[in-house]
């Protein structure tokens, strides 16, 4: 403190309101924002629970990839395969167009992001990120370390 | 060597102990010697620490399977430099190399400040050995790098590394961040030290600008070549994915920056004092948060929080410093009240105010978007993620805002902006703004958002440079040059605001790099046969042949594509499919040419069996050049501000040795 002399007290009232307003707009731009690109993280199980109201939300789903399952159609660049909980028997139809990940095969972990129809029990994804069950992963598990995951969109 | 290897971590952690507690002792009790001991602990705790890692890199390179780390991380056959970088390609050797980093910038701290800011060095070298200790105990006992397999399990190879990782980016990304994160560390210590030892001048703002800076620089580096490689290696066509990992690793940037600012304040009006201390500690939080992201995964898969016993102790470290930090800032909160009052929103005070509660939403939003799911579990019980469309929808605002801000914050009056000060300043850059806003229109841009960003960044570039234009006439007037004399030794003699004015410029050139590679990418999912053509844009790529190829260590599969810009050949390209023997994923590499216009970026997305069809993923990428370039810009600007500015060399002998004197007559 040299040699001024500190202020002490609020700051003038058009300060503060001004700074509510800020804080007011940032906080309108989070609630708008969450409520208008929110999407609901499932488990298979999960999913089965809640089945009716889900009609146009949007969704994440988590399971693996039931072996054999995979169908590509090269020409719609289309796949479709069934995605399975490992514990459960629940099972779950997923068509998905777009780009298929490398990653992506046989007993691969995949989150698909899309929207579910209940009446024919079917998944449309639009995105789908999937995991290779690699063994990276498995021999960090055995010595209880988390799967390194590269900066991917997961 | 394992041996020798846990006796290091064990005494690294003694050391710092002593080192935290006699530090802090000697501070209360004013003990030189005590301190200068505790000084010395740090300096023993860094060779320790060294001997640590050498002993880890020994064993990856002598490949030791015994140890559970290079079983996990490494194998017999790969490449040597690859041997050398799983040091940090796991979890318990990225920790070593945390605590290596560390424990040589605390050595660097402690050389350069020990004989000049006495009263504050017990305090820092408290903290500093404190946060060099809480990550010696978690090497120590929570995920010791020299844990060995039960004899007789010890495999005969390792795992190897991942065939994404094995990648130059990847090889530095990693590193760099983590040079950004643990510079923070030093300004948090410093600014506690300031706050326990009442050293409330800016003495500590001296000390910690230029670590501030050092990790800003890191940090800028680090994010962006994370950006890089995503760019390059994971093919989806782009470079940021608002992610986790990334999300982290810009939150503590947002908050340097912040404070980078907001000190300008402090030194020039003797405002915004206790906000420095509040942004330091975020700052220092949020790099410890991002390193606990980064490692655990933690946001990625909450299941496997539980599992992990480095959860909660991240927890309690973030929770213990930050009560430690909020303690200490309220006790002193008397002492911190600004020497002046803000007199009215149209001055440099409160513009600079604004910039800093900008960046501070950022943040703020970035990370609520971040946890989100892990905070709606808690509460509602059920997993709500939100994914990159939050995180535009709520940043786009706040930046286009800050964006502007740029222009106008160096630039304003202090106190109260006069009209004659805003005609003289800002005219020809709002002409500039409507310039830039003009030509985008001219060029065919008809959505809202990328129109406000263009004519921000004219409105910016025009400040800058009709900034730089003024100073150099001005000089010119004092003493008679050229103007590029003129111009370099305005910039030369006044670093700290030149300087940022380039770092600003670097700014503006990513911007509009940032919005036209996000607002005007085309994006193809083709499928086509032998000897077809296909248009994107107004490039058309023709696909010749697909070609298999044996690498020793992989199968390769290519395609061949020649490329036409309006009829004029650009060259060929070669998307690939890599199939690792040792790997189980086949891997994308894309196929890239880069000019400063746009990007051509095609991945080999599928085939046929017998390679006479192939889908291609192609992406036609506006001016993304220009992020790396205007990254670039800041990066090397920043770099340049570290140093100081040029003096007269015979000025300064004399103030270093009058410095001297007075620090030992103290």
């Amino acid at each position: 403190m040299t040699g001024t002399m500190a202020v002490s007290g609020l700051p003038a009232p058009k300060f503060i309101v001004a700074g509510l307003l800020i804080l007011g707009s940032v906080a309108y731009l989070m609630f708008s924002g969450i409520n208008d690109t929110m999407v609901y993280y499932y488990t298979l199980s999960e999913l089965a629970e809640k089945k009716t109201d889900l009609a146009g939300v949007g969704l994440r789903i988590h399971g693996h990839v039931s072996s054999g399952t995979i169908r590509i159609d090269r020409e719609l660049s289309q796949v479709d395969f069934l995605v399975m909980e490992k514990k459960t028997t629940n099972t779950l139809p997923v068509t998905y167009q777009g780009i298929i990940p490398d990653t992506f095969k046989d007993g691969a972990e995949v989150v698909v992001e899309g929207t579910y129809q209940a009446d024919r029990h079917h998944f449309q994804a639009t995105i789908l990120m999937a995991k290779c069950p690699s063994k990276y992963e498995e021999a960090q598990a055995a010595s209880s370390e988390k799967p390194q995951t590269p900066d991917q969109p997961y | 060597m394992i041996e020798l290897g846990r006796y290091c971590l064990l005494g690294g952690l003694s050391l710092s102990a002593y080192g935290a507690v006699a530090a802090a002792i000697a501070g209360r009790r004013k003990n030189l010697a005590l301190a200068r001991s505790a000084e010395n602990s740090l300096v023993a705790a860094f060779v320790v620490v060294v001997a640590a890692s050498a002993c880890l890199i020994n064993l990856l390179l002598t490949d030791d399977f015994r140890v559970q780390y290079v079983a996990g991380y490494s194998a017999s056959n790969i490449p040597t430099i690859y041997k050398f970088t799983a040091f940090w390609g796991g979890q318990a050797g990225s920790l070593l190399m945390w605590a290596l980093v560390l424990a040589f910038f605390c050595l660097v701290a402690v050389v350069q400040n020990r004989n000049r800011n006495r009263k504050l060095m017990p305090y820092a070298v408290a903290v500093m050995a404190g946060t060099l200790g809480f990550f010696m105990l978690l090497l120590a006992f929570a995920t010791n790098p020299f844990d060995t397999f039960p004899a007789g399990a010890a495999p005969a190879d390792g795992n190897g590394l991942n065939p994404l990782l094995q990648n130059s980016y990847m090889v530095i990304h990693p590193p760099i961040l983590y040079l950004g994160y643990i510079g923070l560390t030093i300004p948090f210590a410093f600014a506690m030290a300031a706050l326990m030892s009442r050293t409330l001048d800016t003495s500590w703002i001296r000390v910690t600008r230029r670590w501030t800076l050092v990790a800003w620089i890191f940090l800028t580096m680090g994010f962006t070549l994370g950006g890089v490689w995503a760019y390059e290696e994971l093919g989806w066509g782009g470079y940021w994915a608002w992610d986790p990992v990334e999300n982290s690793s810009f939150m503590p940037w947002l908050f340097a920056t912040a404070f980078l600012h907001s000190i300008m304040i402090t030194e020039k009006k003797g405002m915004l004092k206790l906000w420095n201390f509040i942004l330091v500690l975020v700052a220092f939080e949020l790099s410890i948060f991002g390193t606990f992201v980064t490692r655990s995964g933690v946001i990625s898969s909450v299941h496997s929080f539980a599992l992990s016993n480095l959860g909660p102790m991240f927890a309690g470290f973030l929770l213990v410093s930050t009560l430690f930090g909020v303690f200490w800032i309220v006790r002193r909160s008397d002492q911190l009240r600004s020497e002046q009052r803000m007199k009215s929103f149209l001055s440099r005070e409160a513009t600079f105010l604004l910039n800093n509660l900008l960046f501070v939403s950022i943040c703020f939003a970035i990370f609520w978007g971040t946890v989100f799911p892990i905070i709606s579990e808690w509460v509602q019980g059920e997993k709500i993620t939100v994914s990159a469309p939050f995180f535009n929808q709520v940043t786009w605002p706040l930046a286009l805002t800050l964006l502007a801000l740029t222009g106008i914050c160096p630039l304003i009056a202090w106190r109260k902006a006069s009209f004659k000060n805003f005609r003289r300043n800002f005219l020809i850059p709002l002409a500039g703004g409507l310039l830039f806003g003009g030509v985008a229109l001219f060029l065919g841009v008809r959505s809202m958002i990328p129109l406000l960003f263009y004519s921000a960044s004219g409105f910016v570039a025009f400040c800058i440079f009709f900034e730089f234009y003024k100073g150099a006439r001005a000089r010119q007037g004092i003493r008679s040059s050229s103007f590029l004399v003129a111009l370099k030794d305005l910039t030369l003699m006044n670093k700290r605001r030149y300087g940022g004015f380039i770092i600003h410029m670097g700014v503006v050139v990513a911007f509009i790099g940032i919005i036209s590679s996000s607002f005007f990418s085309l994006e193809e999912l083709v499928t086509v046969n032998r000897g077809e053509e296909f248009g994107v844009g107004r490039y058309t790529l023709k696909f010749h042949e697909l070609v298999q190829r044996a690498d020793p260590e992989k199968d390769v599969v290519y395609a061949r594509i020649s490329g036409y810009k309006n009829q004029e050949p650009i060259g060929n390209f070669f998307p690939q499919k890599h199939f690792h023997h040792k790997g189980e994923q086949p891997m994308s590499e894309v196929a890239i040419r880069s000019a400063l216009m746009d990007d051509v970026y095609i991945v080999l997305s599928g085939y046929n069996d017998d390679l006479t069809q192939a889908t291609f993923h192609v992406f036609v990428n506006p001016m993304v050049q220009w992020v790396w370039i205007g990254i670039g810009i800041m990066v090397l600007a920043g770099v340049f501000l570290f140093f100081p500015d040029k003096k007269p060399a015979a000025r300064t002998r004399v103030r270093r040795r009058r410095e001297r004197i007075r620090t030992e007559a103290a």
